[in-house]
């Protein structure tokens, strides 16, 4: 074939340009250690690169949020191991306060240590974490969740039974939070344990009687609290329950003072009635600890042992409150077992979220990363095949028939 | 005699000189770029009369020339298109520049503020990174609109070549006319020709034609003439008719623009605009897309939630059907004979597709939609469905109401809702583009800024009765922003409200036929509970019913007290009209096996029906959902969540929607992907055709400079050859003078 001089020219521009071109790359590759430089370079490779970069990213977010989960779950424990720590101390000072040998000065004694337990508790079920959420409100954080409710002289719960769920895998949420609602509201019935809780506008009712606890608290479970309205006469009453539309229970029925209502196995004894008012009559029937404990230390200060009725009382009360304390350990144990059960799920999600990060890692490197012996040794080849060219090059524009005539 | 040698010597003399002359100008011409190398043609002269140089031979092959013009024109095009692909490419798929990366960090925000939703800092945290997505929607947006800027560059430069080109060739149609009416054509005026052809190749893609009289005529697109004989017509930029962002390329004429753009392939000019068509647009549009249902989804389920004051949630991005953004997805063109004005409203994000439409009337009362990615093509009478008497009957996908008389169109496709209002009617060849997620990527902005108003929360909480001893579990989801006011109509139920459950439930029979219903409740448990259950309730005449328990034991007749019957501690409540003969079955879970949800609010407003663990049950914008087995004393109450600033349960639903497949059945990001894949494809590809086209064009250019091309060596060879063919002629001379003398002296 006939080869013009500027193609010989030309052309060993051309293969010099795209050997060092080559080269370059090669260096590119070398000095970055990336595979792909660009997504033009190999567009599969590269889509798949930003999917294991998006995973890689989301698992580190899950591993976060699960350290999130680990430390409020164990500022919880702490705090609810206390609470149960606390428990336990009830329980012996209860069984302490049965003793029929103690004077009345010892009673003081325990009940002024119950009350100190009483104030602990109040600290630890109101606990807040740094930023000033209660930890056990539910999900009303900025709720403080165990006030004390001037009518009753109870503890009441504020809170709600919301459980925040935080996501630490990709298909799995765990709860990272528990409220006192679960903890400490949710204590299992004792049965005799039913506390009258009376509304009144006025001194209506003299006197409320639990009769028949079981009685009284399967009728407010049903049909929820009692009703007594009285007529504009102040002659008679209705009572009603709390069904929607509200169900006639006994009524109308005319009294005087002093006659005694007899209704959901609770008397009431009536005492100065004013017209048109209505009076409510709830049960208490669940126990928190801190409402035992407020029980406990009023046994304990104002129980009458002058006569055998009132240490008949006071020891069936006293056996009550042991039998609430035993249903409030329960359920501590139960709580702390959860949150032991969670602490773990979050310790295996944390390791599968390592492998999973790590695998994905080594995915990523293999289509990401160079492969350094391949790119090495194609290096040293593009490098030869260049180095040819330079030395070719200068032996055949030295080539020239001019030369020689 | 010698006077014949002397002629002839001396014209050997010459022919030989003139043919080392071509050699020194093919030496000379060595590196100058499409030289044509040339040749002398003795040729003998009869009689012993000598040699002359009959034609210097231009080594040209024009079939070879037109096919490098051809190749030239297809690599640069791929070259072009490459250049910008790759840009492009590089841009969407980098860290720093990528939508993707943004997301995650969004989302790793949002993940945060999740754990933590009290956090002030966390709640700062998220919108920053909403910002910083923000941010690099519009980023990415303008610096793919900037391609756009550069793509218009590119064509107005290209086009101003082009024309000086177009002159060049038509002034040397010129010389090589007048040169060959003269008789000889010289090889380098033909040879500047076809370099200024080949320079030609590298801009546009074209056909040439040669006329016998020595003049090429050159046509671009579709045979529209760029150069005839001796005038050069001049290619122009013009802005798009509908979108004067970008611009188009016409030829004019005279006085006369015709558009060609569409036509044009091959060249720099060619791949840009190929480039604009296939990947600029789609790609702004596809990432237009992804805002919008981003945009969309997300303000969506932030409105369902509460912020850190107990709040309904508000945009968070700006509404993607703002009347700005609505009016600017609708392009009129310029010359357009009625001034139409509208706008576009999304009605459904999801089934928005990433393309353009253009409508065009082909009569006041007829028209055609055609959408770009697929060119499928609907008018009044096929796909679409006209329904009227007003613009608001148009309720759904594939609806149109045109008023012809008055000019007002409303269209629904895809997705969107078209509004188009002329001043008169609209006249035939009137025509628009509807553009709906062109601009979403520019459009998009984060409305809120404080931290605490970020809903996080769900307004609506659950909470269940401590001495409850089933292992039921409520949940509320709040399925429209609304559902306040939509529950607060007297009738339906309204939060706070009860949820407890009934050993009661009603059967209707088949056959019934009045509109009414029983409602069963009990109240008093020591009667009903004494029952024999299943109790067949049947209204007789006088609105009076006839009660008959499982032992056979009948009651009649039974009369309703303001539409509630009462029966052994069991309430039946009485709705709508129940006809005479109607019958209805009441059972009880011990002999069902089926419990009833009775849901009851503060008005006493009640919904009851069978209880199925996980089924949702709904109401007004919201539902709930019990799941497991409650007992039938269990008790739960839907509360508003008030002072709920723990809750995470909106922001973790937000939260799952990174994962959600919105968007043809991926997610954002997963979309995102597809796209950058997409681009870098089509870049793999063209890099794949440049470097082709580049070999073909090479191996073309290689064989004409095999046969074309200038060789020292054989340069030098010949110049030895014509110099000693030379020196010969000069010793015929030299023998004529010895004749001539050895004559004289022997005279």
């Amino acid at each position: 074939m006939r080869i013009s001089t500027q193609q010989v020219f030309l052309n060993n521009i051309d293969n010099l340009s795209k050997a060092s071109s080559d080269i370059f790359y090669t260096q590119q590759q070398l000095s970055t250690g990336k595979r792909v430089l660009q997504p033009s370079d190999d567009p599969v490779a590269s889509a798949q690169i930003q999917k294991f970069n998006k995973e890689i990213a989301r698992t580190e977010q899950f591993t976060a949020n699960i350290d999130v989960s680990q430390r409020r779950l164990e500022l919880q424990e702490n705090a609810i191991d206390q609470v149960n720590n606390l428990s336990i101390r009830l329980r012996e000072l209860t069984i302490q306060g049965k003793n029929g040998v103690l004077n009345d000065g010892d009673r003081r004694a325990i009940a002024s240590e119950v009350g100190e337990i009483v104030k602990s508790l109040d600290g630890l079920m109101n606990t807040k974490d740094v930023q000033g959420e209660y930890l056990f409100s539910g999900n009303k954080g900025f709720t403080k969740p165990y006030t004390v409710d001037a009518s009753t002289g109870r503890y009441v719960f504020n809170g709600d039974d919301g459980q925040r769920y935080i996501q630490v895998g990709p298909e799995n949420k765990v709860a990272s939070t528990d409220s006192g609602f679960e903890i400490f509201e949710k204590v299992a019935k004792v049965s005799g344990y039913v506390l009258p809780d009376l509304t009144q506008t006025a001194n209506q009712i003299n006197d409320v009687e639990v009769d028949d606890a079981d009685a009284f608290d399967a009728f407010t479970l049903s049909r929820g609290a009692v009703n007594i309205s009285f007529d504009s006469g102040a002659s008679e009453y209705t009572i009603t329950d709390s069904a929607t539309p509200p169900q006639t229970v006994a009524g109308p029925v005319s009294y005087t003072e002093g006659d005694v209502i007899n209704v959901a196995g609770v008397n009431l004894t009536i005492g100065a009635v004013t017209s048109d008012s209505v009076v409510t009559l709830d049960a208490f029937s669940q126990h928190n600890i801190l409402n035992t404990a407020l029980d406990l230390e009023e046994q304990l200060r104002t129980s009458d042992f002058s006569t055998t009725v009132g240490k008949e009382a006071f020891n069936e009360r006293m056996d009550l409150i042991l039998e609430n304390l035993s249903g409030i350990e329960e359920q501590n144990i139960g709580t702390r077992a959860s949150i032991g059960g969670r602490l773990n799920t979050l310790e295996q999600q944390l390791l599968v979220n390592e492998d999973y990060a790590l695998f994905t890692k080594e995915a990523l490197s293999s289509f990401e990363d160079l492969d350094f012996n391949e790119a090495i040794s194609r290096f040293q080849l593009q490098e030869t095949v260049l180095e040819a060219s330079y030395a070719s090059f200068a032996k055949v524009q030295d080539l020239s028939l001019f030369n020689y005539i | 005699m010698s006077f014949g040698l002397l002629t002839l010597g001396t014209q050997s003399l010459q022919a030989n000189q003139t043919a080392l002359s071509v050699t020194g100008q093919n030496i000379s011409n060595v590196n100058t770029e499409g030289y044509t190398r040339q040749r002398p043609v003795f040729q003998s002269r009869e009689d012993q009369g000598g040699v002359l140089i009959d034609d210097i031979d231009r080594v040209a092959d024009s079939f070879l020339n037109k096919q490098i013009w051809a190749d030239s024109a297809s690599y640069s095009s791929y070259d072009a298109f490459e250049d910008f692909a790759n840009e492009l490419d590089n841009l969407m798929a980098s860290d720093v520049t990528s939508i993707s990366t943004a997301m995650d960090d969004y989302f790793g925000a949002l993940q945060t503020a999740v754990d933590d939703p009290v956090s002030l800092p966390n709640r700062e945290l998220f919108i920053a990174q909403a910002d910083a997505l923000v941010k690099r929607f519009n980023d990415l947006d303008s610096n793919i609109r900037r391609q756009n800027d550069s793509v218009n560059g590119r064509l107005e430069s290209n086009v101003s070549a082009i024309n000086t080109i177009a002159i060049h060739i038509a002034q040397l149609n010129d010389d090589i006319r007048i040169a060959k009416a003269s008789g000889s054509v010289s090889g380098e005026l033909l040879d500047q020709r076809d370099a200024e052809l080949e320079n030609l190749s590298e801009y546009i893609g074209f056909t040439s034609i040669e006329q016998s009289s020595g003049e090429v005529s050159v046509f671009v697109g579709n045979g529209e003439p760029l150069v005839v004989g001796l005038s050069a017509n001049s290619l122009t930029t013009i802005p798009s008719p509908a979108d004067s962002s970008q611009l188009n390329i016409a030829l004019q004429v005279g006085n006369n623009q015709a558009d060609i753009t569409e036509q044009i392939s091959g060249g720099k000019v060619g791949g840009v605009l190929e480039y604009r068509n296939t990947i600029l647009n789609e790609s702004l549009d596809e990432l237009g897309r992804i805002a919008m249902v981003f945009v969309d989804s997300m303000n969506e389920q932030h409105q369902l939630g509460m912020d850190l004051n107990g709040a309904a949630g508000g945009l968070v991005f700006t509404d993607i059907n703002s009347s700005s953004a609505s009016s600017n997805r609708l392009l009129a063109t310029r010359d357009n004979l009625t001034n139409a004005t509208g706008s576009v409203n999304i009605n459904d994000v999801n089934s928005i597709v990433a393309t353009e439409y253009t409508l065009s009337f082909t009569s006041a009362n007829t028209f055609s939609l055609d959408r770009g990615s697929d060119n499928q093509r609907w008018t009044e009478s096929i796909g679409l469905t006209s329904v009227g008497p007003s613009a608001s009957d148009v309720q759904a996908d594939g609806q149109y109401f045109l008023d012809s008389a008055t000019g007002d169109l409303t269209l629904r496709l895809d997705g969107f809702t078209l509004s188009l209002d002329s001043s008169s009617t609209f006249a035939t060849g009137d025509s628009f583009l509807i553009r709906p997620t062109r601009n979403a990527a520019a459009d998009i902005d984060t409305v809120i800024n404080n931290a605490s108003q970020l809903a996080l929360a769900n307004p609506l909480a659950t909470s269940e009765n401590a001495a409850n001893i089933g292992t039921g579990r409520i949940e509320v989801s709040i399925t429209d922003a609304a559902y306040a006011a939509r529950s607060a109509v007297p009738g339906e139920l309204t939060p706070p409200f009860d949820v407890s459950f009934s050993p009661l439930s009603i059967a209707e029979d088949a056959g019934n036929t009045g509109t009414g219903g029983i409602e069963a409740r009990v109240v008093d448990s020591t009667l009903s509970g004494a029952i024999a259950y299943p109790v067949h309730i049947e209204a007789i005449a006088g609105g009076d019913y006839t009660i008959t328990d499982d032992d056979g034991t009948v009651t009649t007749p039974v009369t309703p007290v303001s539409g509630v019957l009462t029966y052994s501690g069991v309430a039946f409540d009485i709705t709508d009209t129940v006809d005479v003969g109607d019958e209805f079955t009441l059972s009880d879970t011990d002999t069902s096996g089926v419990m009833s949800y009775v849901l009851v609010d503060a008005d006493g407003d009640r919904v009851v029906g069978d209880y199925v663990s996980g089924e949702s049950i709904a109401l007004q914008g919201f539902e709930i959902t019990i799941t497991n087995q409650p007992e039938l004393t269990d008790r739960f109450t839907v509360n508003l969540n008030t002072g709920g600033v723990s809750d995470n349960r909106n922001a973790l639903i937000m939260s799952d929607l990174q994962f959600a497949k919105l968007i043809e059945g991926a997610s954002y990001q997963d979309k995102y992907g597809q796209t950058v894949e997409r681009v870098g494809t089509k870049a793999a590809v063209a890099q794949l055709n440049a470097q082709a086209g580049k070999s073909v064009l090479d191996s073309n250019i290689a064989t004409r400079a095999s046969i074309a091309g200038v060789n020292l060596d054989e340069e030098a060879a010949k110049l030895v050859q014509f110099q000693q063919a030379y020196q010969a002629s000069a010793q015929i001379i030299r023998a004529a003078q010895t004749i001539f003398d050895s004559l004289l002296q022997s005279i």
